[in-house]
């Protein structure tokens, strides 16, 4: 029954933003519901007609001419009637015509339409409304003039061909905003979709590559250099725009790396570790959209070649596979022999070629079956994750290791003095982990966490470790988990009961000129 | 081109091995030896190999395929060596077998003016639909026993094989190891073509043909000089 609940429940997060999702619909349903009842030309397809006179309305407000009136939209109906029905309409008709399309629209030209429609993600039957053209201006008894809402021009630009082609640079924009704006938990949300966006990219190259090997001849040159360049144009505008957000993350996080160790919020070390890992999703995705640049680019040659093959292959012709072989033997009732002949060119019989060689006795036995070369794949991947994982086991370790270090000399400091400075506990370092403390910001994270976690009482380590699965992300610092090290590799410090670290008035300041508050550090034994 | 320098002749030679014993070259896989084919004199060699074995090199933009010349035996099966592989008593079966395949090729290949890819992927339950309203019109047809009598075998035998068979049997577990439904026969004749590269078989009734499969029946078959060759075939009954 649980099962079941999680099921729906993961499955209706698809309804989220529902509303929004039938807003971006709703002016379509409305455009098609309404252009269809026009009965006076049976043989005109009203959607299409209905529609260019949105995109004609839309041309007179794009190139600054005076907004159009009725007549305009007669006159245009009349030039398209007579071009692609040869349908001659008297001036009259044309303006029945047109006016009949401005209603279906817009109601008399610019009332707010309601589309009901049942929103399922809150169960509610809803509306929204529609207004596609509104009057820009008019004078009574004297013609109106006719501009596109907002919404309808956003209906316009959502059926352009090109929408498609800058999905991926649309999606760009958005996630440099939100990157901007500091929304990284939204970005990471963003990357995801483009990472969507550029394996669909990369299936559409693949099927028109395929499609060229396939239907060559089929395929008109120059429509396919000019998709060439389209698409390389594109791919160039995105790979600049990959290296832009990359700058902004990549300044983002020196931003907050330049914060003075004391002012570090917990906020800021959650947006440190969402860079981290935006970067790194967007590297990947970077990374693919390059090789799509490289490997896939290269529609053309791909064209070139293969028509070079079909050159070289002779002339060809079409051979009706159906009408001139299996319907002739099917028509006059013939042997089928000639079947084997015609089919015998697509196998080829390997078997025949083997001949045993005595001596083979005597040669140890080599198995080698399919089975056996899918396992060695297999763990060739299993053996590269593990490598992968291994490395990063081993990062992990080094910097555990000097967190530690770092952690040990403060619990010392507690244990043995009770009340002490950090600079006392820095004094502990070997020379070497000092300097590299003084420009470490695991070091200033460190302290930041102790100070901000306030009084520390082991006695609820043990409880916490319970609960608590290891994180294994190379960012994140887990004081419990290193505690718990450091008292197995010095036990006399369990008997520590509670640590806490306060700012004091002093600093210390390194050789390199940065600057770290000296905390006071309590040990209570 | 009369001298050919050894280095030449070992490559070329390596090359017809190597796809004679893998029965395909890739560009991805084998490199280096999938671009010794573009060297003249190489490709020169290879086809005097290919005119003195009997087979035809195929080429793809990253692939090199081989096809057997039309009645190889050394290269290709006879009606025997087909029978025995795919398990069927007697040619009429094995013709049943080839229906298949030239419905499979007619239903991926049989373009408008030219033999392009038209779909990617077929049907078992379309393909037997289509075979069977075929067969229904040889069925449908006046009776001509002259010419069953004169060739011992004919269309009909195999229609009247084809349609007395029920179409589906749903207690068969195992439709490519079973003949009584012509599923069945469509199953055995897939079981074959996937071992040869040809096609692919997903969710147990999805038909895909491969690259290999493409390549050959879009670049053997409609050279000029091949489709009178095949056609002659059928005239010269």
């Amino acid at each position: 029954m649980y099962q079941r609940n999680d099921f729906e429940g993961t499955a209706l997060d698809c309804l989220k933003d529902f509303r929004q999702r039938m807003s971006n619909l709703a002016p379509f349903i409305h455009l098609a519901r309404k252009l269809t009842g026009f009965q006076k030309y049976g043989e005109v397809d009203m959607i299409s007609v209905g529609f260019s006179v949105l995109l004609f309305v839309l041309e007179n407000m794009l190139i600054g001419r005076e907004e159009c009136s009725i007549d305009n939209i007669a006159d245009f109906l009349q030039l398209l009637l007579k071009r692609s029905y040869d349908i001659n309409m008297t001036q009259e008709e044309s303006r029945e015509m047109a006016f009949y399309i401005r209603d279906s629209i817009a109601g008399s030209g610019g009332e707010v339409v309601d589309f009901k429609f049942r929103n399922l993600e809150t169960n509610k039957d809803e509306s929204i409304s529609i207004k596609l053209i509104d009057t820009s201006y008019y004078e009574i008894k004297k013609s109106a003039r006719y501009k596109l809402t907002d919404q309808g021009m956003e209906l316009l630009f959502k059926t352009r061909e090109i929408y498609s082609e800058f999905r991926i640079n649309i999606t760009q924009l958005y996630l440099k905003q939100q990157i901007e704006k500091g929304v990284f938990s939204g970005a990471l949300q963003t990357v995801n979709e483009l990472n969507l966006q550029v394996r669909q990219l990369r299936e559409k190259l693949e099927s028109l590559l395929l499609n060229i090997r396939q239907n060559v001849l089929g395929i008109d040159f120059e429509d396919l250099k000019q998709l060439f360049s389209r698409i390389k144009e594109q791919f160039e505008i995105e790979r600049r725009e990959f290296g832009n957000i990359k700058r902004i993350l990549k300044e983002h996080r020196e931003n907050i790396e330049k914060i003075n160790y004391f002012e570090l919020e917990e906020d800021e070390l959650r947006k440190l570790e969402q860079i981290n890992v935006l970067t790194e999703k967007l590297n990947i995705t970077t990374a693919e959209h390059d090789r799509l640049f490289n490997e896939k680019l290269d529609i053309v040659g791909e064209y070139l070649k293969t028509i070079e093959i079909r050159l070289r292959q002779g002339v060809s012709e079409f051979i009706d596979f159906e009408k001139s072989i299996f319907d002739v033997f099917i028509s006059i009732n013939l042997n089928p022999e000639p079947l084997k002949s015609i089919l015998s060119p697509l196998f080829t019989n390997n078997a025949s070629l083997k001949v045993f060689n005595l001596f083979k006795a005597l040669e140890p036995q080599r198995i080698k079956s399919e089975a056996l070369e899918d396992d060695r794949e297999s763990i060739d991947i299993e053996l590269a994750m593990e490598m992968k994982e291994k490395e990063e086991r081993e990062e992990r370790e080094r910097r555990d290791k000097k967190v530690m270090a770092y952690l040990e000399a403060i619990l010392l400091e507690a244990y043995y003095e009770g009340e002490s400075h950090l600079s006392q506990a820095l004094a502990r370092l070997d020379e070497n982990l000092y300097n590299t403390a003084s420009f470490d910001f695991d070091f200033y994270s460190l302290v930041v966490i102790l100070h901000q976690n306030k009084l520390i009482d082991f006695k609820d380590l043990e409880d916490i470790l319970s609960r608590m699965v290891r994180d294994t992300s190379t960012y994140n610092i887990n004081i419990y988990y290193l505690f718990e090290r450091i008292f197995d590799k010095k036990p006399e410090l369990r008997a520590l009961k509670t640590l806490l670290l306060i700012s004091g008035d002093k600093k210390i300041s390194f050789e390199n000129g940065n600057e770290i508050t000296d905390f006071i550090i309590k040990g209570e034994k | 081109m009369e001298n050919f320098s050894p280095d030449s002749v070992r490559k070329a030679f390596s090359l017809f091995m190597n796809l004679i014993e893998k029965s395909k070259i890739s560009k991805k896989d084998e490199p280096e030896l999938f671009m010794s084919y573009e060297d003249p004199e190489i490709s020169y060699i290879m086809r005097i190999f290919e005119e003195e074995s009997g087979i035809m090199v195929l080429h793809s933009s990253d692939t090199l395929y081989y096809t057997p010349r039309t009645d190889n035996r050394f290269f290709g099966f006879t009606n025997e060596e087909l029978r025995d592989k795919m398990g069927f008593a007697n040619n009429t079966e094995l013709y049943l077998s080839y229906i298949i395949i030239l419905s499979i090729i007619i239903k991926f290949f049989n373009g408008e003016n030219y033999n392009n890819k038209i779909r990617t992927m077929l049907n078992v339950e379309e393909l037997e639909a289509y075979i069977t309203s075929k067969l229904q019109a040889v069925e449908a047809m006046e009776n001509n026993e002259e010419i069953d009598e004169a060739l011992n075998f004919n269309f009909r035998s195999i229609s009247k094989l084809w349609l007395d068979m029920p179409a589906y049997d749903e207690k068969i577990k195992n439709f490519s190891q079973s003949k009584g439904t012509r599923i069945s026969y469509i199953y055995r004749t897939i079981k074959f073509l996937q071992e040869q590269g040809l096609v692919n078989l997903d969710n147990d009734s999805e038909i895909y043909t491969t690259d290999k499969m493409d390549t050959l029946v879009i670049s053997y078959y409609p050279e000029s000089t091949r489709k009178r060759e095949i056609l002659s075939f059928i005239e010269r009954i």
